[in-house]
């Protein structure tokens, strides 16, 4: 079974300073200094990945994993981590600037179904739920629609069955599904228990590392004629300081009739 | 233009739901037309037991179990027409509403938080208008306005959006397209219900202790006034390792990390790894002796006081 | 070993301090018994270590004297604490039956003088709220450590430790004024805050980097400065990981030729990949500089540093801005840390640091020597590098930063398979080349077995002054001077 996973690299937003959060009349931010990590969701899928392949040890199946990737340069070196742990196919969509990427899901999606249909056909494609910066929630939807393939979402757990199907725990309202899923079809990560991935050894990376990374260019992937028919027109800071009222009175009693009748009343009332 | 709630009628929560779609169009649609739900549910018998709606009719997608593809293929094939179509804030909400505007070449944003529209004069002079939407990105950092390009015009709500009563009464059912056997390629399934997690996470009011509160004795006036508030106990790291609660009310990075209604915090000092536990509350009540403590800063509304006191008059008054 | 019960010692100890102060809680004392350097047994929840009899919070100076007076004349060991942010060991209760004295408790700012710019603090201060305070008044102790967010100033003084910035407001033994501590036998001596004297040898650094094995820190007095980050230079190159030999010595050039930045680091490729990812080429390793002080000084550091450096032609500069933002997105505490533990669980992957000094002479050796057995000697080595991030006119320090999969090995062996054989490794190559094995986290427990190679003949010395001070053996025993098995 081909199963194809989709990451995105994502600057770490804990690193990124005040001041940067406070700009106005721009369409993205300057991330371009902090740390380069895994978007968190698309970080479980691809363990999650890992993990069926284990579990098909001594199994009659085998697992092909691939992994893609649309961003700059410096995330190659993402996709090479995924060579030293035991992925077949590594390939990135050259698109060197950020904010390209940041809002665009329908050419996101364009550019992995181009792949999918002209380079590497897939029985599976799993992405994460959404990247930690656009916070668009859309792309593995727009790929189920491309493709015409059923699509679960929440998935947190992945068993393997048999050549065409696959055992899919996801997680809803109130608990867990577990299906029995045939294949194609495409998978949206979420809370995945699992949701970091996997270190590998350096003694790894020189072995398995080295294999050069499968680059395309956007244009050949379809993804330079698609418009995204939502567009962003404005970015605005918020406000996340409290201004705080201290309740002033003359007794520890009064103060707290007043924090009482003011404050509390009407809002355990609405409970 | 009409607009439209889609609900999902599955959902444990769907009257919540409801009474967002509801509150955002109050808010936000205000003299705009109101078209019939549509509602993808197990049975009509199901809706009818709400006993709640809000708008007057319903068209309903029914199947025993949901499968977003049987939903999706009833939704397309009924819209005809262009408009607004409102989903729920649930992770069904957003795959629909993104996968419908997919196949019927329409728009979509999801978790969404405000809408407004706006005039643009098309080419031959005649008003259009342009629904633009607010949203949450960059990990709730940032919020970013978009504008909607093309109809039908889907969206999501975000969570925790305000809501509006609805109105007594069911709906009136004007179709029902039953969408039966429609997911071929689920073999099987099965539902594992997870045990209820209850305690800090999921309460509504939190009073947290800290250090300030002194001793365990003290402790027990916290609990009693909790009761009193209908609030769960919490505490911070210094306070549970005095073991003046077990470690699993430890409230903070390395405890529960909540977003109550109301929290109110009795001798605690605000230590970063503490108030990242509580940031996510909707109201900040701070009680320290100390006006400098870190907390006052970070509350909506703040003590200086022993909390003592404090605490027993708030005890008296809920009596 | 305590010559009473366990339940005679916490008897003893309620009677002194009432029974709130004392706390039995059996996953308090489990958490008590370690600090940071077992991080992978913390992580697990595996405790190996003899569990503490009881924690004590105390409240003030009479009440240290008096845990201490009757631990002394029980002979129960007992372990100093104020942030719990060690990473060497020294906070492991190793003997049975232990009280650990933890003193967060007495955390009152007594004093901020800014005309004689001192600060006087109680020990459980955090410096995290004294800095925030300070720079509030504009000013800065100019200690700033990445524990900060952690660290209280008792558990500062003593370990001996330096902050980022040490290149210009030196480690903390620069910044100690007066200071006051309670001794094994109850005494309680103060040293009197002066700007300097010449009466005898400076006994602060009894206190000072005594780790809890003499005597409990209860107070100290620190230097002031002006803080005024509005100044502030960064400076940045670029150069190929083969060159790390020439980074160094461009470290050497800038204290040589007699500048004072603030803060001087030097990263290898390895670990600068952990820092600056976003734009640094994988290979790359990096060196950087800020500058800090008056606005007239430190344009004239910046342009004197680019002076040197343009000389040499294998470095490229870096954007200063880069720089710059990643200083003011560092940020580490406690959410980082349980983080951390959430992703060791996950992955199984460690991550360790050592720090080391060295001459400028042969710094290079140790880096490279120690880096390169490890990789070779230690199995499952996800990232070996580290950085040199404290510079004096005659030397640096060398950080190690070390990962590795913990692979076949159950929580209580995996200090044995890979943490205590790195150690050795690192003390082992800077006992051979001539640095110390110790730059700044203390020498704990875990280093206190290297301790008689570390000191050489000076030994003698150090091993008179715990038996002067501590004749029965009660203050944070294996810490400095290892337990004889």
């Amino acid at each position: 079974m081909k199963i194809l996973g989709c990451f995105k690299v994502v600057p770490d937003l804990d690193l990124i300073v005040e001041e940067d959060w406070n700009i106005e009349n721009h369409l993205h931010i300057d991330t371009g200094y902090a740390k380069l990590i895994w978007n968190c969701f698309d970080e479980g899928a691809l363990e999650m990945m890992l993990r069926l392949s284990d579990l098909s040890e001594g199994l009659n199946v085998v697992y092909k994993l691939s992994a893609l990737t649309i961003g700059r340069q410096k995330t190659e070196s993402f996709l090479k981590t995924l060579y030293a742990l035991g992925f077949s196919e590594g390939a990135r969509i050259c698109v060197e600037e950020e904010e390209e990427i940041l809002f665009s899901p329908e050419m996101i999606s364009e550019g992995i179904a181009n792949y999918v249909k002209k380079i590497e056909g897939q029985d599976v494609i799993l992405t994460g739920i959404q990247s930690s910066d656009g916070n668009n929630k859309m792309t593995p939807y727009l790929l189920a629609e491309k493709f015409g393939w059923p699509c679960i979402t929440q998935v947190i757990g992945l068993e393997p069955i048999d050549e065409e199907q696959l055992k899919v725990t996801s997680q809803v309202s109130g608990g867990c599904i577990v299906r029995k899923v045939k294949t194609p079809c495409v998978l949206a990560t979420g809370n995945a228990p699992c949701s970091y991935l996997r270190i590998p050894t350096l003694k790894a990376k020189m072995k398995l590392g080295k294999r050069p990374v499968t680059r395309l260019m956007p244009e050949d992937m379809g993804m330079s004629e698609t418009a995204e028919s939502v567009r962003v027109t404005a970015l605005n800071p918020i406000n996340r300081k409290r201004n705080t009222v201290v309740i002033e009175a003359d007794s520890p009693q009064e103060k707290a009739r007043c924090l009482y009748e003011k404050y509390l009343k009407e809002r355990l009332s609405e409970l | 233009m009409r607009y439209h709630f889609v609900v999902n009628g599955y959902a444990d929560d769907v009257l919540r739901q409801m009474e967002e779609q509801m509150g955002f169009a109050q808010k936000y649609l205000n003299g705009m037309e109101q078209g019939e739900a549509i509602i993808y549910c197990r049975s009509a018998e199901d809706v009818q037991k709400l006993e709640r709606h809000h708008s007057k009719e319903a068209v309903l997608i029914s199947a025993r179990e949901y499968a977003p593809e049987a939903v999706l293929h009833g939704l397309c094939d009924r819209i005809a027409d262009g408009g607004l179509y409102i989903f729920g804030n649930d992770d069904a909400g957003t795959e629909l509403s993104v996968r419908m505007a997919a196949r019927l070449s329409g728009s979509s944003v999801t978790e969404a938080e405000s809408l407004w529209l706006s005039e643009e004069s098309a080419g031959d002079g005649e008003l259009i208008n342009k629904i633009h939407v607010m949203k949450m990105v960059y990990a709730n950092h940032m919020e970013a306005a978009f504008v909607m390009e093309r109809e039908p015009y889907c969206i999501s709500l975000a969570r925790g959006a305000a809501s509006q009563e609805l109105r007594m009464g069911s709906f009136v059912i004007k179709e029902e397209i039953s969408c039966e056997n429609m997911a071929e390629h689920i073999v099987s399934q099965e539902f594992y219900p997870e045990a209820l997690a209850g305690g800090l996470d999921e309460a509504k009011v939190i009073l947290a202790a800290g250090r300030g509160v002194k001793n365990k004795e003290n402790m027990a006036v916290i609990d009693k006034t909790a009761r009193g508030l209908k609030a769960e106990v919490a505490v911070s790291r210094p306070a549970a390792m005095n073991a003046w609660k077990p470690m699993n009310r430890l409230i903070g990075v390395s405890g529960a990390m909540v977003g109550p209604e109301v929290c109110i915090t009795a001798g605690v000092s605000g230590a970063a790894a503490f108030y990242a536990g509580i940031e996510k509350s909707k109201f900040i009540v701070a009680i320290n002796t100390d006006e400098k403590a870190p907390i006052m800063k970070m509350a909506d509304v703040a003590i200086v006081d022993d909390f003592l006191p404090i605490m027993e008059e708030l005890n008296n008054i809920c009596k | 070993m305590a010559i009473i019960s366990r339940e005679q010692i916490v008897e003893g100890l309620e009677e002194i301090l009432g029974k709130e102060q004392v706390i039995t809680d059996e996953q308090v004392l489990k958490e008590s018994s370690l600090d940071r350097y077992r991080k992978y047994e913390q992580v697990c929840e595996v405790y190996t270590q003899p569990i503490p009899a009881a924690v004590v919070y105390v409240k003030s100076t009479q009440e240290v004297a008096d845990v201490l007076s009757f631990a002394n004349e029980n002979e129960i060991n007992v372990v100093p604490r104020t942030g719990h942010s060690a990473i060497e060991g020294g906070l492991e209760t190793a003997l049975k039956d232990s009280i650990v004295i933890d003193g967060s408790t007495m955390n009152k700012v007594i004093k901020v003088d800014e005309y004689n710019m001192q600060v006087t603090c109680q020990c459980g201060v955090p410096l995290q709220e004294l800095d925030d305070m300070l720079r509030e008044r504009g000013y800065t102790t100019g200690h700033s450590p990445q524990s900060k967010p952690l660290a209280q100033i008792g558990g500062l003084v003593a370990t001996r430790s330096i902050g980022q910035f040490s290149t210009l407001y030196g480690g903390i033994e620069d910044m100690i004024v007066g200071m006051e501590a309670v001794f094994p036998n109850g005494k309680v001596c103060r040293i009197k805050n002066v700007p300097r004297r010449a009466a005898g040898p400076d006994i602060r650094h009894i206190i000072c980097g005594n780790e809890g094995a003499i005597c409990f820190i209860t107070e100290v007095t620190l230097k002031l400065f002006k803080w005024q980050p509005q100044n502030n230079r960064y400076i940045g190159y670029k150069l190929d990981d083969e060159y790390m030999k020439l980074g160094f010595d461009c470290l050497r050039e800038v204290m040589v030729e007699g500048y004072k930045p603030s803060f001087a680091r030097l990263y290898d490729a390895a670990d600068a990949q952990q820092h600056f990812s976003a734009w640094l080429e994988e290979g790359k390793a990096i060196l950087i500089w800020m500058a800090e002080g008056p606005a007239n000084i430190t344009p004239a550091i910046e342009e004197g540093i680019k002076g040197l450096m343009s000389k040499h032609p294998e470095l490229e500069e870096v954007d200063p801005a880069l720089i710059e933002k990643w200083y003011g997105g560092l940020n580490w505490g406690p959410e980082q840390i349980a983080e951390e533990k959430e992703e060791i669980l996950a992955t199984r992957n460690i991550g360790i640091t050592t720090e080391v000094s060295g001459s400028w002479d042969n710094i290079y050796e140790i880096y490279k020597t120690a880096c390169d057995r490890i990789l070779e000697e230690v199995p499952d080595m996800t990232l070996m590098g580290g950085h040199s991030s404290h510079s004096y006119i005659n030397g640096t320090n060398m950080y190690f930063v070390y990962y590795y999969n913990v692979v076949d090995c159950a929580p209580e062996e995996e200090i044995n398979k890979y943490h205590d054989r790195i150690n050795q490794i690192i003390c082992e190559q800077v006992i051979k080349y001539g640095g110390s094995i110790v730059h700044h986290h203390g020498l704990g427990k875990a280093r206190a077995k290297y301790v008689t190679q570390e000191y050489g003949s000076s030994y003698y010395m150090l091993k008179t002054l715990k038996q002067a001070f501590d004749p029965n053996g009660i203050m944070n025993m294996g810490t400095l001077i290892p337990l004889r098995k």
